[in-house]
């Protein structure tokens, strides 16, 4: 469980004043000025899987999930993948956080190879109820990857940096009670609480919203582009709702039916901040979600049969 | 307030009717062998007298107390250990089931053997008696410990030992309590049937002394004394069991109003 000597989390957290959140940390790109600024996307390469294959099983029984993957995630790019369901995004997500490791290809971490989970990455399951720890209050969950760790600086700090992401998530107050005491968006809230608290070098989520109601899924969408914007933090979104995927994204990585390669790789030039019914009205955004359900919809019919 | 009101009636309904039907229908009872309930409290108050109370109860207590702990300390040990290691798990499997099989009355003999007759022979049969339900239900606790609790720890970098520690037993810890529920009777059982044989103190060689010497009263005395002492151990175990899961009586009702 040792952690490589990568240590420098690079989040870049733009200035913005943010409700109860007391800005006071060594920063990387000092203040950038207004609020509507587009998001500075770095040119370092944060998170890069190179060739990646991943076969589950042995002999007749193999199945390749993955087949060749490769991409690169630069610093503060908040990338979304879409595939057709049971492309083997899941493994994909889990190669990249060094749980699975990978049949062969590797995957860089700030510029190191993954071996171990631990690489300083953070992910968001769809699974909420089963990822926070139902006997924890919901600050204990936010503290819980914080305690006991190397990342560890003093109970005070990480007292304070638990308060800050509940504050960030819009949770304030809610800390003394059980996850299982709020509602769905609520405890996905507390999941995204508890990664931002971790200061993650890149935050991995896996069809975070996909089952929120519309509601709450919409709700959960502008806070993740707040949240993006004012940390800056990288992240790769998998989900399987193409809207989704070009709203939020600065970039759309399509992928291709099993076993599985990069089918295609959109720009998503739309302005930021991005409204729920302005951006989706844009003639552009209509244009990148055309193209990428194509994509995929091109990808089911071709799908070989199982 | 009224279902409140009606669940305590039914609690209370056994517990309450049974004596007294059992002090009705014993009243004007006139065999020796089956003396009015009256007269066993009158026996149970005579017969438990302080030194009464210091020279057979606290022994069989001591036992059982320090053999519940070996067995439970023993049970989530083992049940930890067989529960993390598919391997370890097969590859005893074929033991635990004959340990688990044999009848503790059956070791007793051995085990005056071995240990000579006294505490410590009573302190192993109990902890071998009840450490099988929680070792069991242990291992199965801990091997049901949630995948995605776990991926989430393990990418947060949280250390195995620490994973163990706040993860994977507080996910087993229903399942743990339930084994120690089931674990209390074994006990309690055990004790008395190793006072019975093997001792020349505890609650089971009061019974049994006072049977042999025809003397009921006592015997009766006797028995109501186990009976309290086993549902005094049995409401300390479930007392604690809501202690350590208070948040699982409250996780699993909204589960269910869900
Ligand atoms: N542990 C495993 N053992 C064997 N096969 C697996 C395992 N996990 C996944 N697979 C297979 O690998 C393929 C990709 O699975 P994965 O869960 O990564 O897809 P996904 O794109 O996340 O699916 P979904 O859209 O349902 O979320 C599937 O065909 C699945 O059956
Ligand atoms: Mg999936």
């Amino acid at each position: 469980m040792t952690r490589p000597s990568t240590e420098p989390t690079v989040i870049r957290r733009k200035e913005v004043a943010v409700a109860g959140i007391s800005e006071s940390r060594e920063d990387e790109f000092p203040s950038t000025s207004s609020e509507t600024a587009q998001q500075p996307i770095g040119s370092t390469i944060v998170l890069e899987p190179r060739h990646l294959r991943v076969t589950y099983g042995k002999g007749s029984h193999a199945v390749t999930a993955i087949a060749d993957i490769t991409f690169q995630v630069r610093a503060g790019e908040f990338l979304s993948i879409v595939g057709p369901s049971g492309c083997g995004k899941t493994t994909l997500l889990k190669s990249l956080s060094g749980l699975l490791r990978p049949t062969s290809g590797d995957v860089l971490v700030n510029g190191t190879r993954v071996d171990t989970a631990s690489q300083g990455l953070a992910m968001v399951f769809q699974e909420y109820t089963r990822s926070l720890l139902p006997w924890l209050s919901v600050r204990a969950n936010v503290e819980f990857p914080l305690r006991g760790s190397r990342r560890t600086d003093g109970r005070k700090a990480v007292e304070r940096r638990a308060d800050e992401a509940l504050a960030e998530v819009g949770l304030h107050g809610v800390g003394d009670k059980y996850p299982w005491q709020l509602s769905g968006g609520m405890q996905q809230r507390v999941a995204i609480a508890r990664a931002l608290a971790f200061r993650p070098t890149v935050l991995l989520m896996d069809e975070p919203f996909a089952s929120l109601d519309a509601q709450a899924r919409s709700d959960l969408e502008d806070l993740l582009l707040k949240v993006h914007l004012e940390t800056g933090m990288t992240i790769v979104f998998v989900t399987h709702d193409i809207d989704e995927a070009v709203y939020l994204g600065d970039r759309v990585v399509v992928l291709s039916h099993r076993p599985t390669e990069v089918k295609a790789s959109l720009d998503v030039d739309l302005p930021r901040p991005r409204d729920q019914i302005e951006t989706k009205t844009l003639r552009r955004f209509v244009e990148l979600r055309t193209e990428a359900l194509g994509l995929v919809l091109a990808e089911r019919s071709t799908e070989a049969p199982a | 307030m009224r279902a409140k009101a009606g669940h305590l009636l039914t609690v209370l309904l056994l517990p309450v009717t049974l004596p007294v039907l059992w002090w009705v229908a014993s009243s004007r009872s006139s065999t020796p062998y089956y003396p009015p309930l009256q007269e066993i409290l009158r026996g149970f108050r005579a017969v438990w007298t302080r030194e009464q109370l210091a020279g057979e109860l606290v022994p069989s207590l001591v036992s059982l107390v320090v053999g519940f702990a070996v067995a439970v300390a023993v049970g989530v040990g083992g049940g930890v250990a067989l529960g993390l290691s598919d391997r370890l798990r097969r590859d005893v499997r074929p033991l635990t089931e004959f340990l688990r099989a044999m009848p503790v009355v059956a070791l007793i003999p051995i085990a005056l053997v071995l240990l000579g007759p006294g505490m410590r022979m009573e302190i192993a049969l109990i902890a071998f008696a009840a450490c099988w339900p929680v070792l069991v239900s242990t291992a199965d606790g801990v091997r049901a410990a949630d995948e995605v609790m776990l991926d989430t720890a393990r990418i947060f970098g949280v250390p195995p030992r620490r994973r163990l520690m706040h993860v994977v037993l507080p996910g087993a810890m229903p399942q743990v309590m339930a084994g120690a529920r089931i674990a209390v009777a074994a006990a309690v059982g055990t004790m008395v049937v190793a006072n019975m044989v093997a001792s020349s103190a505890g609650l089971g060689y009061l019974v049994i002394s006072a049977q042999q010497s025809f003397n009921v009263i006592e015997t009766w005395a006797g028995l109501l004394m186990i009976g309290i002492v086993g549902s005094c151990m049995t409401s300390a175990v479930v007392l604690i069991e809501r202690f350590v899961l208070r948040w699982h009586r409250r996780w699993r009702a909204q589960d269910v109003d869900t």
